[in-house]
């Protein structure tokens, strides 16, 4: 199986705001928008709403960055991981993430990155329209390409299939 | 504490006093939160036959424990006053963002009292607040009021509730408002705002719900989003929102046309749900925590407004200023939806008030010269709009129609009441009363005037069609109940009471109980259960209905201490004199006669004398004795 993807789909975030609480409810045991790893940022005129979180790079700046190493990516989920126990507190990784990525528990001192639910992630599982998803890479790609392509099948089955049918 | 933040804000705009108090574990237990909580305050602090728009007033804002979680649709807050439109209960619930964020920062409750000097707005910042000068920001409308806000304090995450220009002009069916459509709609709750000179509460929290057991609160949470997105009725609910009710409704026959004198719509396609989402909505909007998405972000393209953008409107706002105005024009009825919420008008007065003045044309009881020649007429939708800016303004006939629909008929006199559509001085939301008797009941006995949000008896509605799990939890069994008939009716519009105050208070969205009479939704022991694991403390449906009724009778208290008996508890006069002209209900109204007798059960079964008043047993069943010594003192 390929590997799997967190994708988000900004069209479809109703801007409701059950990831951000899921998201902290599951990891922190309590309902609290600080402490979870994914983001609404939203545009309320425009109606323009994105969830955000960490993106899982493939040359993670955040594990580079760390000056005692204890970012690293999971070998079962390929999520980035940070070793809480061994983190010093020094939020480099915050500062160096380009899509703040990683939230900070400013009560606890520790960094909070996104590290996909051990594989089932309760922001995906509560999504209502699938504006989150956790999909194979391959298959995300071509659902994009398909989407795209939409239009233009359509229009091509009309020159292909026979009037009224 | 568990689900509740544990903090209430009380705020002497006067004194310029702000203080925090614990939330004190009394309170919650006997009132839960929002609504209850809010009616409790309100009851021990007002004072008797107090003007609304004085600054002996008292403003409150209540979340629910549930506010702000996980638990499905938590987005709600409870506003509570006295209300300058019906001189009774002012209340409102209202959706969004706002009311998790003020959790966040530490709160369940504000309490605002007295008068400012001048315009100010209250800043609340992670357990601190403080009170800012609004001068600029009077006159502004509610949606540019919460852009300067969070501007000028440089968080773009900061919620707001505001009023807006309607609210500052004392416009007796003004709105408090937040986000772009999220309205506390009804008895003009903005209009105390803005007799109070406070413009808004801006709000920024980054603390913690706790939750008393939060894996198995995180287990049933996920297990009712996806019960609710799985019921094959999600996608009709969610897609179209309430615009969906239009067309159903109006097929049903129970959709008001033309001030409620017809209720068949011709046009109805021109504005159904379905039209709304082919060429106007965007996407769907939700509210927080809400996995419905009942809201919509439009568009309109082409015509006078090509290019508006925003969000809305509800069924109750398209039927308001649609069909009840003979209105048929789409893009018109969401610019007008658009634009009272802007100025923060009740869109369900408005459209009330502007039809009542095309029937008073029609009929000949007033013209085009008495409306400052304003050629305000059925359908006539550019009038319409030079109205509302009148109302706001207060301009020549406008300062009239700011008054509500009852005060202009008072004014204009000539039996002209008669044709105001209202049931304690609160006019009618869009359900026409006249076939489904539950709903007369529902309607015109609700604490807050007539309106279907303290109990609308869809269960009844639907008869055969309703869902027999449904029908089974409501009266204990098997039965098919007429619509039509004025038996067991009583019983629906109880059940349907007690669910919409226990979600007032835990903090729950309506939209997600059953409704319609189908097999969709949470049920009152799914809520008990979200409670129970949130809060730490033992719920269960017994004791659920044992607080929504000391919440529902220290609410029917506060109407009979200030004035309310039996005779404020009927349908409007048109409802029992004209039957429907035409349409599948043609010829229904209610019979008063039988409407006494439905209205004696209902009484006996609330434990309540033949005058609506509770009993002193029953008060003191539900631990209100000293609600019980008052009214007896008062010789009620």
């Amino acid at each position: 199986m390929t590997q799997k993807i967190l994708l988000i789909d900004p069209e479809k975030c109703t801007g409701c705001r059950i990831c951000e609480v899921a998201c902290s409810l599951h990891h922190e045991k309590e309902c609290d928008q600080s402490k979870s790893r994914v983001h609404i940022l939203k545009w309320e005129e425009m109606g323009v709403d994105v969830p955000m979180l960490c993106m899982q790079c493939d040359e993670p700046i955040c594990e580079a960055v760390c000056p005692v190493a204890v970012i690293h990516r999971d070998t079962e989920t390929n999520a980035i991981s940070i070793d809480h126990e061994a983190c010093i507190g020094c939020r480099m990784c915050a500062v160096a993430c380009p899509f703040g990525g990683i939230a900070l528990d400013m009560a606890g001192k520790k960094a909070l990155v996104c590290d996909l639910c051990k594989g089932d992630p309760v922001c995906v599982k509560l999504c209502p329209t699938g504006a989150l998803q956790y999909v194979s890479a391959t298959r995300a790609i071509l659902m994009k390409k398909r989407e795209a392509a939409k239009k233009l099948g359509e229009l091509m089955g009309r020159f292909v299939a026979p009037p009224g049918r | 504490m568990f689900g509740w933040a544990g903090k209430i804000l009380k705020v002497d705009l006067s004194r310029e006093k702000i203080v925090e108090e614990p939330l004190n574990e009394d309170l919650t237990a006997n009132f839960l939160g929002g609504r209850g909580i809010n009616v409790k305050i309100l009851y021990d602090e007002l004072k008797p036959k107090t003007d609304p728009l004085s600054p002996e007033n008292v403003l409150i804002f209540g979340c629910g424990p549930l506010t702000g979680t996980l638990s499905p649709c938590s987005g709600r807050f409870n506003i509570t006053t006295l209300s300058p439109l019906t001189q009774i209960l002012g209340d409102s619930n209202c959706g969004g963002w706002w009311a998790p964020e003020l959790k966040f920062a530490g709160y369940d409750h504000i309490v605002v009292y007295s008068r400012a000097e001048k315009p100010v707005y209250l800043w609340i910042c992670d357990g601190k607040a403080e009170l800012r000068d609004a001068s600029k920001l009077w006159g502004k409308d509610s949606i540019e009021t919460q852009e300067i806000i969070r501007e000028d304090l440089g968080d773009p995450e900061i919620q707001v509730v505001t009023i807006g220009q309607a609210g500052e002009r004392l416009v007796k069916f003004a709105n408090v408002r937040t986000g772009l459509k999220d309205s506390a709609g009804r008895t003009g709750t903005g209009a105390v705002m803005g007799s109070k000179r406070l413009k808004a509460i801006a709000v920024r929290g980054t603390g913690s719900i706790k939750i008393a057991k939060p894996q198995e609160f995180e287990e049933l949470c996920v297990k009712l989003h996806i019960a609710l997105r799985e019921n094959p009725l999600f996608e009709a609910f969610s897609v179209y929102g309430t615009p969906i009710l239009s067309k159903i409704l109006n097929e049903a026959g129970i959709m008001p046309v033309k001030n409620w004198q017809t209720t068949d719509f011709p046009e109805i396609d021109a504005i159904s749900g379905e039209t709304f989402v082919e060429k106007y909505s965007l996407k769907n909007k939700g509210c927080f925590g809400c996995p419905l998405h009942c809201n919509h972000f439009y568009r309109i393209k082409g015509g006078p407004f090509d290019g508006e953008m925003g969000e809305g409107p509800e069924y109750e706002s398209i039927n308001s200023l649609g069909p009840r105005c003979g209105n048929s024009d789409f893009p018109s009825i969401i610019h007008m939806a658009n634009l009272c919420n802007r100025y923060g008008l009740d869109t369900i007065t408005t459209g009330n008030v502007l039809g009542l003045m095309m029937e008073f044309r029609q009929k000949r009881i007033v013209t085009e010269n008495d409306m400052d020649n304003i050629d305000l007429d059925w359908g006539k939708w550019e009038a319409m709009i030079e109205m509302i800016e009148k109302i706001v303004r207060r301009e020549g006939v406008g300062n009239l129609l700011a008054e509500g629909p009852l005060s202009v008929a008072e004014k204009i006199g000539k039996g002209a009441e008669k044709y105001v559509i209202h049931t304690k001085c609160l006019d009618y939301s869009s359900h026409e009363n006249r076939s489904v008797k539950g709903y007369a009941l529902s309607h015109a006995v609700s604490t807050r005037g007539g309106d279907h949000l303290r109990s609308i008896p869809t269960c009844v509605y639907w008869g055969p069609t309703a869902d027999p799990e449904l029908v089974k939890m409501v009266y204990g069994g098997v039965k098919t109940v007429d619509p039509r008939s004025y038996e067991d009716q009583a019983i629906a519009v109880i059940w349907y009471e007690r669910m919409y105050t226990a979600c007032d208070c835990i903090g729950m969205c309506k939209y997600i109980t059953p409704w319609l009479g189908t097999g969709f939704g949470l049920v009152p022991s799914e809520m008990a259960e979200l409670f129970s694991l949130a809060t730490g403390v033992e719920m269960d449906e017994r004791k659920m209905v044992e607080i929504s009724d000391r919440v529902y009778n220290l609410e029917r208290a506060f109407l009979v201490r200030e004035g309310i008996t039996r005779r404020d508890d009927y349908p409007p006069a048109r409802f029992m004199e004209e039957p429907i002209p035409s349409g599948p209900n043609k010829g229904d109204k209610i019979d008063r006669k039988k409407y006494d007798e439905m209205l004696n059960e209902y009484y006996e079964l609330r434990g309540w004398t033949s005058d609506g008043v509770p009993t002193q047993a029953k008060l003191k069943e539900l631990g209100l004795n000293s609600v019980a010594d008052e009214l007896k003192r008062l010789g009620k």
